[in-house]
C-alpha cells in the first residue's frame, strides 16, 4: 500500500464542491501528474494532501487522507509534521528572506537541525541534485533576492530536497520559464523521482507528457481516469479524456 | 552614446536622507537664530552653548526612540505570528494610533496628566506610545509585502508558526529596528522641541534654549518670538513628515541603497 493515498476523500470549500469522491494511491518514486484544467479539481487536490488547503479557508471534509497510515484529517494529527514529509513547492517560488545558503537550509532549520556542517553537506548535496551547485557555490552568502527569478524553481526544488521529505507537491512548475530553463527544472524533477514521490498538477500536456510516469485525469472535481502516461496520451479509455487531450494539444 | 537606467546614488541618498537632514538643519537654523536675535541671553551668539542644548535635546530623542522601539518590537513580533486576518487587524490597529497627529501629543498628554499628576512618566509614556505604534506601523507594513509568499512557503514546508517568526519575522524586526530608529530620531527630536515649548513643566532639554527656562522659576507667557517659534517648529514637523513620505520613495527605488543604516538590509527584505 502507498505511503500517501486517499480514500473516498471530499472537500468543500464555501459551499463550493472542490473535489469529490477521490480515491487514489500514490506509489514511491514517481511522478504522478494530476491532469485537468482549472476548475477540474487538481490543484485543490494537490493542496489538500498537506493540508494546505486550509490555509485559504474552512473546509468540510469526508472520507479519508493517509500518511504512512496516519490519517491525515484527523484532530490529533501535528500538521507540520506532515507537511514537513509531504512538502508544498509554491508555483511561483519566491526568495525568503536571507541567503541563498539560507534559503537551501530552511526546510533543514525547520527541522530543528544546527549543525552547520551537516547542513553545508545537505546543502551542497541538493544543489548538486538541481545542478545549480557549481554556479552557486561562489553566491551562497549573497541574498536569495539577488538570484534570477529563472533560477527559483531550481532553488526551490533544492531547499525541497536537501529536508529529504517523502512526497513533494507541485503546481504547474515550470510556469513562465524559458525552454532551457524547464529542460533543466524537469531533469532536475526526473533525477529527484528516483528517490522520492512528485506529484504534480498542470493543466499542460507537454509538462505533464515530458514529467509524469502515471497521471490522473480529472473533470468537474471528480477523478475520470488514472494510467501510465504514455497509455493516457496514446490511447485514453475514456471519451472525455480523449476529448480533453485533443482539445488542449490542438 | 547616452547610458539610461544608471542609478543616481547622490539623489537617492539624498532623498533618503531628508527626514534626518532636514529637523536637524532646522533645529540648528532655529538655535541660532534664537541665541543671535531674541536677546534672551545677552551673551549672543555661542556655539558652544547651542551645541550643548542640541546634543541633550539629541540624547532625549535617540533614549525615547530606542525604548519606543523596543517597547513595539513585541508587538510588531507577535502580530507577525499571528494568522492573516488578525495580522491586518494588527496593522490597522497601529495604523490608527500612528495616524494620530504630532500636534495632539500635548492636550493628550495634559489630560492625562490631569488624572495621574507625573509629568515625566505620562510624557514619557505618551511618546513611548506614539512612536512605539509607528514604529511597528512601518514595519508591518514592510512584512505586509512578502508575508502571505513567504509564510505559505514555510508552511508549505512544514514550519510551525514561531518557526516562521524564528526564521523570518525576528529578523526582519531586527533590522527594522536599525532602519527605522534613525528616523524615528528626527520625529521625535520635533515632538520634544514641540512639548518643550507648549509644557514647559516638563522640562525637556531644548525648551530651555529657547525660552532660558533653565533660570526661570516659572515658565514665562508665549511672546511673539515665541509663537514664530512654534510656527517653524510646526513647520519641521511637517517638513519631517512630507520628507519621510518622499524618502520612501528613494527605499522603494533601491532599497539596498536607501537602506543605508543598516548592512542587513539586502537579506531581510
Amino acid at each position: 500500500m502507498s505511503e500517501l493515498r486517499c480514500h473516498d476523500l471530499t472537500v468543500v470549500q464555501n459551499g463550493q464542491t472542490l473535489f469529490s469522491n477521490v480515491t487514489l494511491d500514490f506509489p514511491g518514486q514517481q511522478v504522478i501528474g494530476l491532469l485537468g484544467d482549472r476548475n477540474s479539481g487538481v490543484f485543490p487536490l494537490l493542496r489538500a494532501l498537506n493540508r494546505m488547503l486550509e490555509l485559504d479557508g474552512p473546509i468540510d471534509v469526508s472520507g479519508q487522507a493517509y500518511y504512512q497510515d496516519k490519517e491525515i484529517y484527523s484532530r490529533r494529527t501535528k500538521v507540520n509534521v506532515i507537511r514537513q514529509m509531504v512538502v508544498t513547492i509554491p508555483t511561483n517560488p519566491l526568495p525568503l528572506p536571507g541567503s541563498i545558503y539560507d534559503h537551501v537550509a530552511a526546510g533543514l532549520k525547520i527541522r530543528g537541525w544546527s549543525r552547520p556542517v551537516a547542513m553545508a553537506e545537505r546543502v551542497e548535496a541538493a544543489l548538486e541534485a538541481v545542478r545549480l551547485w557549481d554556479r552557486l557555490r561562489p553566491l551562497l552568502n549573497q541574498p536569495a533576492a539577488s538570484l534570477s527569478p529563472e533560477l527559483m524553481p531550481r532553488l526551490a526544488l533544492a531547499a525541497a530536497l536537501a529536508a529529504k521529505p517523502t512526497h513533494i507537491l507541485w503546481a504547474e512548475p515550470g510556469a513562465g520559464l524559458d525552454p532551457i530553463e524547464s529542460d533543466l527544472l524537469f531533469d532536475a524533477i526526473r533525477r529527484a523521482a528516483q528517490e522520492h514521490t512528485l506529484i504534480i498538477a498542470t493543466s499542460q500536456i507537454q509538462h505533464l507528457a515530458r514529467l509524469s510516469d502515471i497521471t490522473v485525469f480529472m473533470q468537474n472535481g471528480e477523478v475520470v481516469e488514472v494510467n501510465q502516461t504514455a497509455r493516457i496520451l496514446e490511447r485514453p479509455n475514456e471519451r472525455a479524456t480523449e476529448l480533453f487531450i485533443t482539445e488542449h494539444f490542438a | 552614446m547616452a547610458r539610461f537606467g544608471k542609478p543616481n546614488v547622490f539623489k537617492m541618498y539624498s532623498l533618503a536622507s531628508l527626514p534626518l537632514v532636514l529637523p536637524f538643519g532646522l533645529l540648528l537654523f532655529l538655535a541660532v537664530w534664537a541665541v543671535a536675535f531674541t536677546e534672551v541671553w545677552n551673551g549672543g551668539l555661542s556655539w558652544g552653548f547651542v551645541f550643548g542644548h542640541l546634543l541633550d535635546s539629541l540624547s532625549v530623542a535617540v533614549t525615547i526612540s530606542a525604548s519606543a522601539a523596543m517597547t513595539a518590537l513585541p508587538f510588531v513580533v507577535t502580530a507577525a505570528s499571528l494568522s492573516n486576518r488578525w495580522f491586518r487587524r494588527s496593522r490597522v490597529l497601529a495604523n490608527v494610533i500612528a495616524d494620530v497627529p504630532q500636534l495632539l501629543l500635548v492636550p493628550i498628554g495634559a489630560l492625562v496628566l490631569l488624572h495621574t499628576g507625573s509629568g515625566n512618566g505620562t510624557l514619557f509614556l505618551l511618546l513611548l506610545f506614539f512612536n512605539g505604534s509607528w514604529f511597528a506601523h512601518h514595519s508591518l507594513t514592510r512584512m505586509a509585502a512578502t508575508r502571505h509568499v513567504t509564510w505559505q512557503a514555510l508552511q508549505g514546508m512544514g514550519a510551525t508558526r514561531w518557526q516562521i517568526v524564528q526564521i523570518v519575522y525576528l529578523r526582519q524586526a531586527l533590522h527594522h529596528t536599525l532602519d527605522l530608529v534613525p528616523f524615528m530620531v528626527s520625529r521625535v527630536l520635533g515632538q520634544v522641541l514641540f512639548i518643550g515649548i507648549f509644557a514647559p513643566h516638563w522640562h525637556l532639554a531644548p525648551a530651555s534654549l529657547w525660552l532660558g527656562w533653565t533660570a526661570a522659576a516659572t515658565p514665562p507667557p508665549l511672546s511673539l518670538t515665541t509663537a514664530e517659534l512654534l510656527v517653524l517648529l510646526t513647520t519641521s514637523l511637517i517638513l519631517n513628515y512630507l520628507a519621510y513620505r518622499l524618502s520612501r520613495r528613494s527605499w522603494e527605488v533601491s532599497p539596498t541603497l536607501g537602506h543605508f543604516c543598516t548592512a542587513w538590509s539586502e537579506y531581510c527584505e
